[in-house]
């Protein structure tokens, strides 16, 4: 018998180095990737914000109609109605007031000055006001008699909160003082209340509820 | 001074990382014009005066200048230039002279205009008063309108005549008050 002994070809073991590499690699890949579960709503989450809108309206003449030839003594109820007509419910209900003319109808006078200015006195019902007669069966004074020249800031009502579509019933009483002047030939004395004429904004702020955390 | 800066850096740093606090507010406004009357009542067809810095309506002693034992008579009106209906006035007279020889004055109306060249009224008259020596005459009872101004209207409007006897005549000042209790109370509306 003849045994062939046969010579290894240097190109066998590079060969097998490739194919090692090969699969070492393969091997590799198959470890970095991996299976991805992903979850999410079908149907998209709304968030809405809410509104804050606060409605002013006349009930009767309301500030429709100046008031006019006031004298000493005189009080004129007019009736407003304040809507919170946003989704909102509203807090810290505040007045306020910006008025320009004849100062001795916006603030009381100085000594020796004894004018008396127009006062605002404003008088909530729980129902709307009979506007003819001025009837509530159970009103709340929501500011006591004031000065409308002191009324520059924002002036917190009795009533302060407002939820959102309530309504507030509101008597703005206006008052002269009674005083007593006296005019001499024709003319009025100095600082008079007479013949004076008085342009009065009311302005109502309503605040926010305050923000909250919600778990459910 | 380093030590100052690190303050206020962490100042800045604070106040910058603090959430701000914002909220809504809702407004509304409205507006409404109030004026008040006046009360006032001026004599037209007198001269006026100042004495101690006070004025009065004048009637002078050369208007009461006549025949003897014959009244003359001074013709003025009294209008309502206030914005309310007077129900009355106060006129104070004063007259010159020596103490003790005031003459007497009287105030006389008449529904109508007077008629100053016959010295008549085609109305009715009515005497106001008399004053001499309590020089204060309270006239009450009245109902004058405003006499406006577009167009002025007569039913505000006093016409009065003054007289004195012929010879004894003098200067008088009249003041004219009208006061709080002239016009109509108080009153309470709801509109």
């Amino acid at each position: 018998m003849t045994q062939v002994k046969l010579k290894k070809s240097p190109w066998r073991a590079f060969a097998g180095a490739v194919i090692m590499v090969s699969v070492a690699a393969i091997a590799g890949q198959s470890v970095i990737a991996s299976l991805n579960a992903t979850a999410f709503n079908t149907t998209a989450q709304t968030i809405n914000s809410g509104t804050m809108k606060l409605e002013l309206a006349n009930s009767g003449n309301g500030f429709s109609q100046s008031i006019t030839n006031l004298v000493p003594g005189d009080v004129v109820n007019r009736y407003v109605t304040l809507t919170n007509s946003g989704s909102i419910d509203g807090i810290g209900l505040t007045l306020k007031t910006a008025q320009t003319g004849t100062a001795s109808l916006i603030s009381d006078g100085v000594s020796p000055a004894t004018t008396k200015a127009l006062t605002l006195t404003v008088t909530s019902c729980p129902v709307a006001w009979d506007v003819a007669t001025g009837a509530c069966s159970s009103p709340t004074v929501e500011l006591a008699a004031t000065p409308i020249g002191s009324l520059t800031s924002a002036t917190s009502l009795t009533s302060s909160t407002l939820a959102s579509g309530a309504l507030r019933y509101l008597q703005m009483k206006i008052t002269l003082p009674d005083q007593n002047e006296t005019t001499v030939n024709g003319v009025v004395p100095t600082n008079t209340v007479q013949g004076g004429s008085v342009g009065v904004t009311y302005t109502f702020d309503l605040a926010q509820r305050l923000a909250t955390t919600i778990n459910s | 001074m380093k030590r100052r800066l690190v303050w206020f850096t962490s100042i800045l740093i604070l106040v910058g990382v603090l959430p701000a606090s914002a909220s809504q507010i809702a407004r509304s406004s409205g507006n409404i014009s109030v004026s008040s009357a006046k009360w006032a009542l001026e004599a037209v067809g007198l001269g006026s005066t100042t004495l101690n810095n006070q004025s009065f309506y004048l009637i002078p002693s050369n208007s009461f200048r006549g025949k003897a034992n014959t009244r003359e008579f001074v013709y003025f009106n009294l209008n309502n230039t206030g914005m309310s209906t007077l129900n009355g006035f106060t006129m104070e007279v004063t007259q010159g002279g020596a103490v003790g020889q005031q003459v007497q004055i009287t105030f006389e109306r008449c529904s109508n205009a007077w008629d100053q060249i016959n010295d008549s009224c085609s109305g009715s008259t009515a005497t106001l008063g008399a004053p001499s020596t309590s020089p204060v005459l309270n006239v009450s009872g009245l109902n004058l309108p405003p006499v406006g101004i577009n167009p002025p209207t007569s039913s505000g409007v006093i016409y009065l005549r003054a007289s004195v006897d012929s010879g004894k005549s003098r200067d008088f000042r009249i003041l004219i008050k009208v006061n709080r209790s002239h016009i109509r109370a108080g009153t309470v509306t709801h509109s």
